[in-house]
């Protein structure tokens, strides 16, 4: 019987007794970090359409790790870190995930189909409701990636890529992509895993900031639904059609979000059935679905241990901090300009997790008041939020570029 | 603009653009809207007058 080292058969097991400790413990608690949010997306804690497949990604990657050649490691799922084109094609025909990876996630094509799907199942008529209170709680929630950028800067990020983690605070996964993709290609993949960890959070821990900074008397206010006014298809296409175009010619470098947020709105609006299918199943859950495998695959131990990832963790919990304190206090101002008329919970919307931050708002409402609705009012704002994320992002891409 | 006082200073600019942007956005959905009710408004009396004639 020929003399070999058992080892040797279980490769994923062999690299991790030779190889580097540190790298090892990551690898451990990595995949004891996916099987953690397998868990917590099934049982709803965390946002389960990203983070079940993102689980399973960290969970199979980090327990993958095998011997390449005789002195190098890695896996065959995909080489995030390859420029060279010659190489690119040899690792194409490799990892199985490298097309989707270099075709849809590293040119931000998966960015702007979530956001099209987003346009899809978003109604704007909330905008055209009450665009200038919209606008104004939606600024308010915009504080988090005003002031993390001057927090990030302090901690010793350049300016791109103290943006890119800034954006993390306007709450909306597909522009925190785009952002870093432009400004911090060597940082996008921890940027955006801890991006998209935190938008699953803000469902769990945005309820608590409502409960901390808002009283139960003033959480119960109900809103006059009576004299809302009715928008027609025709309205909100105009407007759709006539802000997309603006946007693109001030900011046309983020002018492929904007199309894809408008033309999902359009095709909604203009009850095209079979695009409308289409776009709200097999596109955005299609590419929900592979951004959260793409994710999880992302965080292999090698590729996420970064020195800057424990600064980029705080950072992005300050930013949805800061943002979601910001909403609030622009509820506030509502609440005081209308002489009480206002319930300030809205403000929380205008942090733009579409639609997620304006269910809450309506949850927390409910909890206090039964009869209270304000999900028609809070969409407004958390649809205004996107407009205004993207308007950051285009202004932090085309000044910093 | 460089260092932490840059950063600052770019934040503020960005915010107020931002702002500025944003606002316009709202002013130009007021704009659309209130013109669209306007053109709808007078189509109306059009509409009762040929009805009328028809009658």
């Amino acid at each position: 019987m020929p003399n070999f080292d058992i080892l040797n058969l279980f490769q994923g097991i062999a690299t991790m007794v030779y190889g580097d400790p540190t790298i090892t413990i990551a690898r451990i608690v990595l995949i004891a970090l996916g099987i953690a949010f397998v868990y917590l997306g099934a049982k709803g804690t965390l946002e389960p359409l990203i983070m079940i497949p993102m689980g399973v990604g960290m969970a199979s990657v980090n327990a993958s790790v095998l011997y390449l050649s005789a002195t190098t490691m890695g896996t065959i799922f995909i080489d995030p870190m390859i420029s060279d084109p010659a190489q690119l094609m040899d690792v194409l025909q490799i990892n199985f995930l490298q097309p989707i990876y270099t075709l849809t996630f590293s040119n931000g094509l998966i960015a702007c189909l979530v956001f099209m799907g987003i346009g899809v199942i978003t109604d704007i008529g909330y905008i055209l409701i009450a665009p200038f209170s919209s606008m104004f709680i939606a600024i308010m929630a915009e504080l988090g990636t005003i002031l993390t950028f001057p927090i990030a800067v302090a901690m010793g990020l350049t300016y791109k890529e103290a943006a890119s983690v800034a954006i993390i605070g306007g709450a909306d996964g597909p522009m925190v992509l785009y952002t870093s993709l432009i400004l911090a290609k060597d940082l996008f993949v921890p940027i955006t895993i801890v991006a998209y960890l935190y938008l699953s959070l803000t469902y769990g821990g945005y309820p608590y900031l409502i409960k901390l900074l808002i009283p139960r008397r003033l959480r119960g206010i109900k809103m006059d639904l009576h004299n809302l006014p009715e928008i027609t298809r025709g309205e909100k296409i105009t407007f759709a059609i006539i802000t997309c175009t603006i946007l693109c010619l001030l900011f046309p470098v983020a002018g492929p979000l904007f199309m894809s947020f408008f033309v999902g709105v359009i095709v909604k609006e203009s009850e095209v059935t079979h695009l409308i299918e289409f776009i709200e199943g097999p596109v955005l859950y299609g590419s929900t679905f592979f951004l959260g495998l793409m994710l999880g695959v992302l965080c292999e131990a090698n590729t996420i241990m970064n020195p800057k990832v424990l600064t980029l963790l705080f950072l992005g919990m300050t930013a949805l901090l800061i943002s979601g304190v910001g909403g609030i206090l622009g509820g506030y101002i509502m609440y005081f300009i209308t002489r009480g008329k206002y319930n300030p919970v809205i403000g929380i919307a205008g942090v733009s997790c579409v639609p997620t931050t304006a269910k809450v708002a309506q949850k927390e409402v409910r909890e206090v008041n039964k009869q209270a609705i304000i999900l028609p009012f809070a969409m407004g704002p958390n649809i205004s939020g996107v407009i205004t994320s993207a308007i950051l992002a285009g202004i932090y891409v085309t000044l910093l570029r | 603009m460089t260092g932490i006082l840059g950063s600052i200073e770019l934040a503020g600019i960005v915010y107020v653009l931002c702002a500025l942007i944003s606002f316009g956005v709202a002013w130009l959905i007021k704009g659309i809207y209130a013109g669209i009710r306007m053109q709808k408004a007078k189509e109306v009396p059009v509409l009762a007058e040929s009805t009328g004639k028809i009658g």
